[in-house]
């Protein structure tokens, strides 16, 4: 899986789930064909898949799991909106996460 | 401390003051009409208008929307209209619903103005809190959808125009 990580100097997401961010995005300008990707992956393909870091969803990391295990050969789009999370600390986390699965 | 305090005011009026309601694009809306002096100084998520002011606050998934009583009658609708959709951004359950009508909207806009979606980035990046200012776009594009559906031409694009100016 080739994960792709994105992040904003949000102060806290706009909304919740990815669904939403993902439309968002795809509204403005500039951010669109990341939006439009992303969009995509809501859909049933399986190379494409999406999620955004949201420390207050208490199953995150679970869906985090079952995504890098469902979608082995897909691309993961990884929204971060808050300054305060490191780039380095998910990449490492999914980084082991991947690696426990091979 | 403060704005706990106003929270709880606004509260305790949301409970005793007569309630109006409005529909607005399918929308059954509450609001209380206020007086302009109760309003102003609040901490809440507040709005400047060209004739008026107007305050929301969502404890407890309600969305509480008061406006002071000098709004214009004339944009009353959109007003709220813009209120309540900015307040419906905080609501988990309703985010699908609110990003798609926002898609649509940006998509209808287009028409009038190509460059809209840039316009609605650059003042996101020029706010410190860029959260609230991507929930008031958001809230404004919907608004402005609505507004190019229900005036003529030459009224919404002067609509328009003065939205950008001088509510971004």
């Amino acid at each position: 899986m080739n994960t792709k990580l994105f992040s904003f100097s949000f102060e806290k997401p706009i909304f919740s789930g990815f669904s939403g961010s993902a439309r968002f995005l795809a509204g403005m300008e500039g951010v669109q064909d990341l939006g439009n990707i992303l969009l995509n992956s809501l859909e049933d393909s399986k190379n494409v898949a999406g999620i955004q870091y949201n420390p207050d969803q208490e199953e995150y990391w679970n869906i985090i799991r079952k995504k890098i295990k469902t979608f082995t050969d897909a691309e993961l789009y990884f929204l971060i909106w808050s300054p305060k999370i490191r780039d380095k600390k998910i990449r490492k986390l999914i980084s082991n996460e991947q690696s426990q699965r091979r | 401390m403060r704005f706990q305090l106003h929270k709880k005011i606004y509260h305790f009026i949301w409970s005793i003051w007569k309630k109006k309601s409005l529909v607005v694009n399918g929308y059954c809306i509450s609001y209380c009409e206020l007086p302009w002096m109760l309003l102003i100084g609040s901490k809440g998520s507040k709005s400047w208008f060209q004739n008026g002011m107007c305050i929301t606050y969502i404890p407890d998934q309600t969305i509480m929307i008061f406006i002071s009583s000098k709004e214009n009658p004339s944009t009353i609708s959109y007003t709220i209209y813009h209120e309540y959709i900015e307040g419906l951004c905080s609501l988990k359950q309703r985010e699908v619903e609110v990003s798609s009508l926002f898609l649509q909207a940006m998509e209808s806009l287009k028409e009038y103005d190509s460059n809209i979606g840039g316009q609605f980035m650059k003042s996101v990046e020029k706010k410190e809190d860029k959260t609230q200012q991507s929930c008031h776009c958001i809230a404004l594009a919907i608004e402005l959808a609505l507004a190019k559906s229900e005036m003529d031409s030459d009224k919404f694009r002067a609509y328009l125009e003065n939205a950008l100016l001088e509510r971004l």
